[in-house]
């Protein structure tokens, strides 16, 4: 088991160290900055490694810390709100003790990870053939400890030296809190190994989840909001939960049904709902070329003859060439181009209904609706960055199609390249422009409703700004991906500028929502004309350098 | 027409895979590529199909008009992993792809007798590529090739995944094509090579040079290709 770990720990170490490197590699000017001689030598990598077995050391507490300050604000809030009805004053100690005998319940069931069906647990299992249940044992144990010693020093230093709780009951807690998790863990690997193979077991053990997790927590929160548990409770909690973990602990060491349990688990299909579609193909080719391939076949070829059915009749196109492509894309694509859209557009459409009656039968709402739209645009800046569609689309335009076309030269010709991004582009911006219309009629609607204004050119600048708004952010994720192809042919590595543009771009958003203060008229004028410059900028770009940067990186 | 590479050279990082190669090649004929793992067999493609750029060296084409770069349509390339889109049902891809090169050929065939060609069963047809096994999907890719019937094919394993009865027709249909062409064909399977080729080429120390059988016997000039193959210090 010892081994075992040791060698998932390595396995991590280099993992995360490989993709710094690799970071770095293809980080501009940086890659400049460091000489490739130096990424061989063993100084580096071993300081590199040594970051990352530091950065796994900050991990142990660095989000306890901020979890508990989160738990702490709580308190102090509600002992505030407590103070201010007049009601029974409690210590904010009190109440900090009383969020954390509810707390953990919630921590259990959403962050157990045991039966991870990420692709490293099938790798560590299946490729590499780990022993099962020293992979499993051996990650939870280390999880375990982990979160132990680090919740214990967190909670000696911040609850006992600065709060001055009780140490029995910071004892207690981390002993009922971490005994949780077994119980529950326990349960889990019970229930998966009486239920393999039963594929709405799963569901209901969502259901399970979330019922563990909302009764005790909405019972909690009624409780607190009355009176706050006395400390000593977590004595009689830790004694039974450490009874129960016990059971569990047992259970969890003598089962010998892991690899069933993880084999079932990690079957193709609910690795490709898991993964981004990006990754799919790499692991479908890995499992097709180990072992259980004749199984796969079979969960594959049953599939098959389902959405061959599907594909005969619905999905045609009477278009050529080119055009009857692109066409087929887009129509087999629904799911993720379309139906956004649509929802998007009736969420909208229902707001906008709420709204209008509510601004109908509260007049007080009006002025207050009146004044948002006039000097909080800002805000759609960022909704509308947020509704778009445009960057899952080119996730998907990659891994199902360019991804395998741009192997073909004729695929790559100049024309071709332009020829598609125009199409596309026409159809990125038209399904967007769904769910924008609906929203710029809403909005106006509402300004109208609202008391609307004296002056002509809010009545303009509002709905085209939502609908310029929607064209850039369509513009600009398609150009993104023609421009900086940030994906390799095995879908794995992404292009750093690419990211770096992006979250240039959240980032901007963001802020904008959050910190400019314009009236609607001045923002509104100054993002339409700037979206405008920079649709016409970023299109010639595209099509100056989309033939030479459009490619697959080897 | 001819196939002329000089001084090919081409490095990833520090490590040179290609150095100075150098060769003709002749069209009517099919050529075995050999080499062993690593040799950059794959390399050498990526190369002559542009999808890698040369550190140095040409890659060039020859015929009645002269020496000329290659063009798009010049070459057709079948990869050792079949890639083609998942979206698409097999007889969408074939329309499409003929649609496309529709002006280009002159005697174009429906899709059910492309899809004869190569044996793909009429109920696969309309079934997404997606879902297509490893065989058929290769079988798609050399179909485009034999679709659009370019001057120069670059075959890098293909008949590895057909089952036999395929791998023979295939084996026999590219003897039927290569008269006005020039096929490339990368294999490990000597059986293969020796049975399909015309000539066989070594990859070796990343420079390519032409095996000749001469006298020999098909076992004595498998034996030589291995020894040629083995020797580490051959070539240098």
């Amino acid at each position: 088991m010892l081994e075992t770990f040791s060698l998932i720990m390595r396995l991590r170490i280099a993992t995360k160290t490989n993709s710094t490197i690799n970071w770095l590699r293809t980080t501009p000017i940086i890659k400049h900055i460091i000489p490739r001689k130096l990424y061989q030598s063993e100084g580096l990598k071993g300081f590199l490694e040594g970051l990352s077995y530091f950065r796994e050391f900050c991990s142990i507490f660095f989000y306890k810390i901020i979890y508990y300050l989160i738990v702490l604000g709580l308190a102090g809030f509600a002992a505030k709100g407590f103070s201010e009805k007049g009601i029974e004053a409690y210590t904010v100690n009190e109440l900090f003790m009383t969020v954390l005998v509810f707390w953990p319940i919630v921590g259990v069931v959403t962050n157990t990870g045991v039966f991870d069906m990420d692709e490293d647990t099938y790798y560590a299992i299946f490729l590499l053939k780990m022993n099962a249940r020293d992979y499993m044992l051996s990650q939870f144990i280390f999880k375990a400890i982990k979160y132990v010693v680090g919740t214990l020093i967190v909670l000696l230093v911040m609850g006992c030296l600065f709060m001055g709780l009780p140490f029995y009951q910071v004892i207690c807690y981390v002993i009922y809190a971490e005994s949780l998790k077994w119980a529950y863990t326990g349960f889990e690997v019970w229930y998966r190994d009486k239920y393999i193979g039963n594929k709405k077991a799963d569901t209901n053990l969502m259901g399970i989840r979330v019922l563990v997790t909302l009764v005790p927590f909405a019972a909690g929160y009624i409780i607190m909001l009355n009176k706050a548990v006395p400390g000593i409770v977590f004595l009689p909690l830790a004694v039974v939960s450490l009874i129960l973990a016990i059971f569990s602990g047992i259970r969890m060491w003598n089962f010998k049904g892991y690899r069933r349990v993880f084999k079932y688990l990690l079957r193709p299909e609910v690795l490709i709902e898991n993964r981004q579609a990006m990754k799919n193909a790499n692991l479908i080719n890995a499992a097709n070329s180990i072992e259980g391939a004749e199984s796969i076949m079979d969960l594959d070829g049953k599939k098959i003859k389902k959405t061959a059915k599907k594909v005969n009749k619905n999905i045609t196109s009477n278009k050529e060439g080119y055009a009857y492509f692109n066409d087929l894309f887009m129509k087999r694509h629904r799911k993720i181009l379309m139906k956004p859209a649509i929802i998007y557009s009736i969420i909208i459409a229902a707001l906008f209904l709420i709204s209008f009656a509510v601004i109908l039968y509260f007049e007080d709402f009006r002025g207050q609706l009146n004044d948002f739209l006039l000097t909080k645009m800002t805000v759609f800046l960022f909704v509308m960055y947020a509704m778009n569609t445009g960057k899952k689309t080119t996730e998907a335009m990659f891994a199902n199609c360019d991804n395998a076309m741009l192997n073909y030269r004729f695929y790559r010709q100049p024309k071709t390249i332009i020829g598609l991004f125009t199409g596309r582009l026409k159809y990125v911006i038209y399904t967007n422009l769904i769910p924008a219309f609906v929203l710029a009629l809403s909005l106006l609607l509402l300004f109208v409703a609202s008391g609307g204004s004296d002056q002509m050119l809010d009545y303009i600048v509002i709905p085209l700004l939502i609908l310029v708004m929607s064209v850039f952010f369509s513009t600009h994720n398609l150009v993104l991906y023609y421009v900086f192809q940030p994906y390799t042919s095995d879908s794995t590595v992404k292009n750093p500028v690419y990211g770096i543009v992006h979250y240039i771009t959240y980032m901007v958003c963001y802020l904008s929502m959050m910190g400019i203060k314009a009236s609607s008229a001045v923002f509104c004028t100054g993002v339409i004309a700037f979206s405008v410059a920079y649709i016409i900028v970023a299109l010639i770009v595209v099509y100056r350098i989309a033939p030479k940067t459009f490619k697959l990186r080897k | 027409m001819k196939l002329i590479l000089e001084n090919v050279e081409k490095s990833f990082d520090e490590k040179q895979v290609i150095k100075g190669a150098s060769f003709e090649f002749e069209s009517g004929n099919i050529y075995g590529l050999l080499g062993r793992n690593g040799a950059g067999k794959t390399t050498l493609f990526n190369v002559i199909n542009e999808d890698l750029t040369l550190d140095s060296g040409s890659v060039k084409l020859s015929d009645e008009g002269g020496e000329r770069a290659i063009d798009s349509d010049d070459i057709g390339y079948v990869l050792s992993t079949p890639i083609v889109p998942d979206f698409l049902t097999g007889r969408e891809l074939i329309k499409f792809f003929k649609d496309i090169n529709m002006k280009k050929i002159p005697d174009m065939k429906s899709e059910d007798e492309y899809f004869d060609m190569v044996d793909i069963a009429v109920e696969d047809r309309d079934r997404l590529i997606k879902d297509y096994s490893h065989g058929m999907k290769n079988k798609m890719m050399m179909l485009l090739t034999i679709i659009s019937n370019p001057a120069i094919w670059l075959l890098d394993e293909p008949l590895t995944s057909f089952d036999v009865v395929v791998a023979d027709e295939m084996k026999e249909l590219l003897k039927k094509l290569k008269r006005d062409r020039l096929i490339i064909f990368s294999t490990h399977i000597m059986e293969l090579a020796l049975s399909l080729c015309d000539k066989i080429v070594l990859l070796k120390d990343g420079k390519l040079r032409l095996l000749e059988q001469g006298e020999m016997s098909r076992e004595e000039f498998e034996a030589y290709i291995i020894k040629v193959l083995k020797d580490e210090t051959e070539g240098e």
